[in-house]
C-alpha cells in the first residue's frame, strides 16, 4: 500500500514537473496585458486578446501554413529517402556500407552554425533565398541522419526469408519495397516520421538565416520576431499565445498515433 | 512436373567453396531429398536451384530450359521456407494469393486455387487469419498452401519440419509424402535428419562440405553405404566403426588380440570395418564385451559395451536383460553384414 502511495506521488511530481511549464505558459496565454507580471497559477479574468492579437499583429496564419508544409515536405521526403536508403543499408552488401552509414551519421553531429555559411551558399546557389524550399531542404539535414539510421535498424530486423518469399513471388523491387517493407515498417516510419515532423516544426536557426519577408516564415521565427508596443517591452501574453497554438497540433499527433508509436518503439512485432 | 538438371554447379563465396563440382539429374515427379550435416551446403544448393543465389560455374536446367541466369519467379519453382516466412500483415488468403496477384491472375483463378489449396491444406477456416494468430503447424499448411497455388513444376522445401515438435513432424512428414503423390510434382527437399529424408525420399542426396558423398534409393544407401562417412551418418544408433591392428587374409585383428572374419573382397585394403548395432548377434562363441550400459527403447534395446580398452559399441537387441550392466556377453560379427572401408574412406572394392 506504502509503495503504491509512494510511487503515485512520485508520478505526480514528474507530471508536475514536465507540464508546469506548459500550463503556465498556457495560463499566462489567457492573461490580459500587464496583469501577467503578477504571478498567478489561474488567470483571473481569462481573456482571448492575446490570441487575437497574435493573429492580426502578423500573418499568423501564413507562418503555420507554411510551418505545416515545410514539416510535412519534411517527413515525406525524409522517410522516402529513408526507406530506399535502409533497403540499400540493411540489405545490399556492397564495399564501403559501414563507411557511408557512419558518415550518414556523422553528419548529424556538426551543429548546425558550423553548417550554416556552408548551406547559405548552397541554397543562394540553387535560387532558394527566402523561399520554403530553402527550409525543407535544410531542415532534411537534421532529420535524414536518424531516419535513416534508424530504418536500416528496422530493416534488419525484418526476417531476410520474408523477402525471398517475395521474390519467389515474382515481387520486383518496387513491390517489394510499396508491398512488403511499407507496411511492415509502418510502425517505426510513424515514429520517425513523427520525431522529423516536430525537428522540423521547431526547427528556428535555418529558419530565421534563410528567410526574410514575413510571409516566408515560419511559426518559431514568427515568435521570436513578435514585437510589443516598444523597444523595451516583450509582449509576454502574445507570445504564450502563439506558443500554445503552436503546440496543441503536436500532442494532438502524438496522441493520434500514440499506439503506432509504441509498436514502432517495441519493434520486433514483425515475427508473427 | 520437370526434371531438374545440376550440370557440374559449384559455388563459392569469396574464397569459400561451397558446392564443389556438383553434377545431378533430378527426374520429373521424383522425390529427391539433400542431407547432411548443418554447414554442408544444402541450402545454398537449393537456393541456387531456386534463383536467390547465383551459380559460381555450371548451368542449372529445368526441363530442356536453362534457367541459370533466369529470376526466381520465371524459373517454374515454389519454395517452403523454414521459418514458413509468411507475409505478417496479410491475412492468410492474401499469403496464398500474392504470388497469383502478381502474376495478374483473373481474379476466378485466384478465387479457385486459393479455395482448392485450402482444401487439400485443411486451413478453409484459417483464410481470414494474420500468421501471428496460427499455431506452428498451421502456418507450416499456409506456407505449403502458398507454394501450391503457383502450380510449380518444382518444389523446394528447406527444412520445413525443422520448427515443429516432433509428433507433428512425423505427422505432417506423411502428408507431405501424400502431397507429393498427389501432385505428382518434383520435390527437392533438405534436411539434416536422416530419419526424415530416408522416410521421404525416392532418392537422396548426401552432402558433405559441399561434396556428394553418395546418392542413392535410401535402402541402397543404409545397406551399402559408400563412405565410412554415410554409414556413420544414416541410423540410429549409428553404425559402430572398429580399426583393427593388423589384416592377416581374410582375418582381422583388433589391438584386444580378438580376431573377426572378413567377407571375401580385396582385405589389404581395410583400414576401418563398420557394423551396425542389429546387426550383431549375441551368445554362442564371439569376442568377450563387457555391459556398461543398457538402454530401453520400448520395442527394443540397446545395450553400450566395451571391447578391449579401446572400442565402445552398440548393439541392439530385444533379448538384452536391463539389469546387465557390468557382466560380460559374447559378440559375433557376421562377415557379410560388414562394411569395410580403405585409407580413404571409401567402401572397399567387392565388399
Ligand atoms: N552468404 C554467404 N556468405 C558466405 N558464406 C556463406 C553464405 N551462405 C552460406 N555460407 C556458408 O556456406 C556453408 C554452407 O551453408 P548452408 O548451405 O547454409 O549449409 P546447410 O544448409 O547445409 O546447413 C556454410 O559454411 C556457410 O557458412
Ligand atoms: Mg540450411
Amino acid at each position: 500500500m506504502t509503495t503504491r502511495a509512494g510511487l503515485l506521488i512520485l508520478w505526480l511530481l514528474l507530471a508536475l514537473f514536465l507540464l508546469f511549464p506548459f500550463y503556465y505558459a498556457l495560463v499566462s496565454s489567457f492573461t490580459p496585458g500587464s496583469d501577467i507580471f503578477n504571478a498567478r497559477y489561474w488567470p483571473a479574468s481569462p481573456t482571448l486578446a492575446n490570441y487575437q492579437a497574435v493573429m492580426t499583429g502578423q500573418p499568423f496564419g501564413r507562418n503555420i501554413l507554411n510551418s505545416v508544409l515545410v514539416a510535412s515536405l519534411v517527413v515525406v521526403l525524409s522517410l522516402g529517402l529513408g526507406v530506399l536508403a535502409a533497403y540499400a543499408l540493411g540489405r545490399v552488401r556492397f564495399a564501403g556500407r559501414r563507411l557511408l552509414l557512419y558518415t550518414i551519421l556523422g553528419v548529424s553531429m556538426f551543429p548546425q552554425v558550423a553548417v550554416l555559411a556552408g548551406l547559405f551558399e548552397i541554397v543562394r546557389l540553387f535560387g532558394l533565398y527566402d523561399s520554403l524550399l530553402a527550409l525543407v531542404f535544410s531542415n532534411m539535414i537534421l532529420t535524414l541522419p536518424f531516419t535513416v539510421w534508424v530504418l536500416t535498424a528496422f530493416m534488419r530486423e525484418l526476417p531476410v526469408e520474408i523477402e525471398e518469399a517475395a521474390i519467389m513471388d515474382g515481387a520486383t523491387p518496387w513491390v517489394l519495397v510499396t508491398r512488403i517493407f511499407l507496411p511492415l515498417m509502418g510502425p517505426a516510419m510513424v515514429a520517425t516520421g513523427l520525431l522529423a515532423f516536430i525537428a522540423a516544426w521547431n526547427e528556428f536557426l535555418f529558419a530565421l538565416s534563410f528567410t526574410l519577408s514575413n510571409t516566408q516564415r515560419t511559426v518559431p521565427v514568427a515568435i521570436a520576431l513578435i514585437t510589443g508596443a516598444s523597444q523595451y517591452e516583450l509582449p509576454w501574453g502574445n507570445i504564450m499565445a502563439a506558443s500554445a497554438i503552436v503546440t496543441v497540433p503536436l500532442i494532438g499527433l502524438v496522441l493520434v498515433f500514440q499506439r503506432r508509436l509504441v509498436a514502432g518503439l517495441t519493434a520486433g512485432a514483425v515475427k508473427g | 512436373m520437370a526434371s531438374v538438371h545440376l550440370d557440374n554447379v559449384a559455388k563459392h563465396f569469396g574464397t569459400t567453396e561451397v558446392i564443389r563440382q556438383l553434377d545431378l539429374r533430378i527426374d520429373s515427379g521424383e522425390f529427391i531429398v539433400f542431407v547432411g550435416a548443418s554447414g554442408s551446403g544444402k541450402s545454398t544448393l537449393l537456393r541456387m536451384i531456386a534463383g536467390l543465389e547465383t551459380v559460381s560455374s555450371g548451368r542449372i536446367l529445368i526441363g530442356d530450359r536453362d534457367v541459370t541466369d533466369c529470376p526466381p519467379a520465371e524459373r517454374g519453382i515454389s519454395m517452403v521456407f523454414q521459418s514458413y516466412a509468411l507475409y505478417p500483415h496479410m491475412d492468410v488468403r492474401g499469403n496464398i494469393s500474392f504470388g497469383l496477384k502478381l502474376a495478374r491472375s483473373s481474379h476466378d483463378t485466384i478465387a479457385t486455387r486459393v479455395a482448392r489449396a485450402a482444401r487439400m491444406l485443411q486451413i478453409e477456416e484459417l483464410l481470414d487469419r494474420k500468421p501471428a494468430q496460427l499455431s506452428g503447424g498451421q502456418r507450416q499448411r499456409v506456407a505449403i498452401a502458398r507454394a501450391i497455388v503457383r502450380e510449380p513444376s518444382v518444389f523446394l522445401f528447406d527444412e520445413p519440419l525443422s520448427n515443429l515438435d516432433a509428433a507433428l513432424r512425423a505427422h505432417t512428414r506423411v502428408e507431405i509424402a501424400e502431397l507429393h503423390r498427389s501432385l505428382g510434382a518434383t520435390m527437392i527437399y533438405v534436411t539434416h535428419d536422416q530419419i526424415e529424408a530416408m522416410s521421404l525420399a525416392d532418392r537422396m542426396v548426401v552432402l558433405k562440405d559441399g561434396r556428394v558423398e553418395q546418392i542413392g534409393r535410401p535402402e541402397e544407401l543404409y545397406r551399402r553405404p559408400a563412405t565410412r562417412y554415410v554409414g556413420g551418418f544414416l541410423g540410429t544408433p549409428a553404425m559402430n566403426f572398429l580399426v583393427p591392428r593388423r589384416i592377416e587374409g581374410r582375418v582381422a585383428v583388433l589391438e584386444s588380440g580378438d580376431e573377426i572374419a572378413l567377407p571375401d573382397c580385396d582385405t589389404a585394403q581395410v583400414k576401418t570395418i563398420g557394423v551396425r548395432p542389429e546387426d550383431i548377434q549375441i551368445g554362442g562363441g564371439g569376442i568377450a564385451v563387457s555391459i556398461f550400459h543398457v538402454e530401453e527403447l520400448g520395442e527394443t534395446r540397446i545395450a553400450h559395451v566395451r571391447l578391449g580398452n579401446t572400442h565402445e559399441l552398440a548393439v541392439r537387441s530385444r533379448s538384452i536383460d536391463t539389469d546387465a550392466t557390468q557382466t560380460w556377453i559374447k559378440l559375433h560379427f557376421p562377415a557379410d553384414r560388414l562394411h569395410l572401408f580403405d585409407r580413404d574412406d571409401r567402401r572397399v572394392a567387392g565388399n
